[in-house]
């Protein structure tokens, strides 16, 4: 039978469904729901729920239950995401998987709490300092919330690294039908095929080391520091260059792309957005088709990595890329780098969701 | 077949639970495609709340509201916040005790929180019995369907009252008081001078 569910209950079942048994969270509008519902859930699955003293403490508890072998997440919103990103980084440096759930809201600072807002994209991407590879994935629909929180697991297993799941109030509070699924594709960590003796937990024969789990007789040294393999700090400019490098070419963007692309084959026009803004450019599209205009669709799944080499193929054929986002101007940037034609945006940061009205009455002036 | 249904009150009324209980029992047990949302300020008590619902029996784009097709309305605030929501032909179900000033020529007054009142001693419910007038008016949802929802969708021990309240809101009360006709047409007098206004500057 289906189910009517919100957003934020969506990621809750998708995470139960993916074995995710520990959550270490802060409550902060608008993902409360989230710590509430696993706080409901997760002690009758012999999961644990911790509810920490703040949202850098709460990503510290996913990180070491992470490290033990025991997939984690945690959730949070803008001022929560601040305070995260000391963690998100020593999750990329230590290679410690887990996820992270943004419910984006109006910012800066405390900003507008229940009120939407796609701020936060550019901090999902660089809002750790140095450079670090990170996946983030954007849902526009409660089936997305779902079935990408599984995706996300998979992705911080299989790569070692925290993955980010950009969600927004609109979708947070929005309840859509949906039919959870009966078998879930769970793809579990690499175990180490070496003794415990033998295991290096920085192996560079690897891009991605398989990671072993502390309490199976494997010991070994985490540090956010840079590290060799041995995962002791070093500064040897060799060592370090190795680890540069196989940090930011572990994630190969071409498996992790994923797009949705729509009546692009005759289209001069195309409207690009993300996330719960997406849906008013899709009913924006097939209103503009209506009327005869060639117009497409472009909506980036994984965002970050950014599919660049993708947008700059599609956008040969086109006149203009309109980039719809509700803030100020962020991923248009990428846009404007990738496109090789006209690129316009259509964006506001007021705590009101863009209106397909709006978007259609740009593009038809 | 798309149509919009926006559910407006004070927080506190049962608004957000009523647009919960439309679309569950439009979506799971009358089988259509919905989505529904609701908006809120920081104070819960008091302050405007919102409710949308959008039933379809095709797939679903744009998940908000634009253009209501029916609006229940239980607060004078919360109608002037949001009138502009509700088309000019829309139906409107309001809240006789609450609600005593509109401009929709389809508007029926029902004394909703008032018979609540009379039969139970608490306005709580009144949401529970706007949804039985909206069924009753549009026949949009069917009453089995929201039947099951409300057993579904309301605290364990009060799902009885719920129903009773249901069928209270289900059968005629009283007569349903449309505006007043000389009223109606002062009104439209002044939309027409505010839009003429707004088309000048």
């Amino acid at each position: 039978m289906p189910l009517l569910l919100s957003g934020n209950e969506a990621i809750v079942e998708g995470a139960l469904a993916s074995g995710c048994r520990m959550f270490g969270g802060y409550p902060i509008t608008p993902s409360s729901d989230i710590a509430e519902k696993m706080s409901l859930r997760l002690p009758k699955m012999g999961g644990k729920f911790i509810q920490m003293e703040d949202e850098i403490a709460s990503l510290g508890a996913c990180l070491g239950s992470s490290l033990t072998g025991i997939r984690s997440m945690t959730a949070t919103s803008g001022p929560g995401f601040s305070l995260m990103q000391e963690h998100i980084g020593f999750a990329a440096m230590a290679e410690i998987p887990c996820v992270i759930v943004n419910v984006q809201r109006g910012g800066p600072s405390t900003g507008l709490p229940t009120y939407p807002s796609q701020g936060d994209v550019m901090q999902s991407r660089w809002g750790t300092h140095g450079d670090h590879p990170i996946i983030v994935l954007v849902p526009f629909s409660i089936l997305e919330c779902y079935t990408l929180t599984i995706k996300a697991f998979n992705y911080s297993d299989k790569f070692r690294t925290p993955v980010i799941i950009l969600s927004d109030e609109i979708l947070a509070h929005l309840r859509e039908k949906i039919e959870l699924l009966k078998e879930i594709d769970v793809k579990v960590r690499n175990f180490p095929e070496v003794p415990p003796e033998e295991y290096l937990p920085f192996d560079s024969r690897y891009l991605v080391p398989p990671l072993a789990p502390y309490g199976k007789g494997y010991r070994f040294h985490i540090t956010g520091l840079v590290h060799d393999e041995t995962g002791f700090p070093t500064a040897d400019p060799e060592k370090v260059r190795s680890l540069q490098e196989r940090l930011a070419s572990k994630i190969p963007e071409e498996e992790v792309r994923d797009m949705d692309v729509r009546y692009m084959d005759d289209a001069r026009i195309c409207l690009f957005s993300i996330g719960s803004i997406a849906r008013s450019a899709l009913r924006a599209v097939l209103q503009l088709r209506k009327k005869n205009k060639k117009v497409g669709f472009i909506r980036p799944i994984t965002v970050w990595p950014f599919p660049y080499d993708e947008i700059k193929r599609l956008s040969r054929d086109l006149d203009v890329i309109y980039v719809c986002e509700m803030n100020m101007g962020q991923i248009v940037g990428e846009v404007e780098r990738a496109a090789e034609c006209d690129v316009r945006f259509i964006g506001k940061a007021d705590g009101t969701i863009i209106s397909p009205g709006e978007i259609l009455y740009r593009v038809m002036h | 077949m798309r149509k919009e249904v926006i559910l407006v009150g004070s927080g506190g009324q049962g608004t957000l639970l009523g647009g919960h209980i439309l679309a569950e029992a439009a979506g799971i047990f009358d089988g259509y495609n919905v989505s529904n949302s609701g908006r809120y300020g920081a104070a819960a008590r008091g302050d405007v709340t919102v409710s949308e619902v959008v039933i379809s029996d095709e797939e679903i784009d744009y998940p908000k509201v634009t253009k209501a097709d029916y609006m229940i309305c239980l607060s004078q605030i919360g109608y002037d916040k949001y009138k502009n929501v509700l088309k000019k032909n829309g139906i409107l179900i309001a809240d006789s005790f609450y609600v005593y000033r509109t401009e929709h020529k389809n508007t029926h007054f029902i004394p909703l929180s008032e018979v609540v009142r009379e039969k139970t001693g608490s306005e709580v419910g009144t949401n529970i019995a706007a949804l039985g007038a909206f069924v009753r008016i549009t026949k949009m949802v069917s009453k089995e369907a929201i039947r099951k929802a409300v057993k579904e969708k309301t605290p364990k021990g009060t799902e009885d009252f719920n129903l009773t309240i249901f069928d209270i809101g289900l059968g005629k009360i009283k007569e349903d008081v449309k505006v007043d006709e000389r009223e109606q047409d002062l009104q439209e007098e002044y939309i027409s001078i505010l839009e003429a206004d707004i088309q000048q500057r």
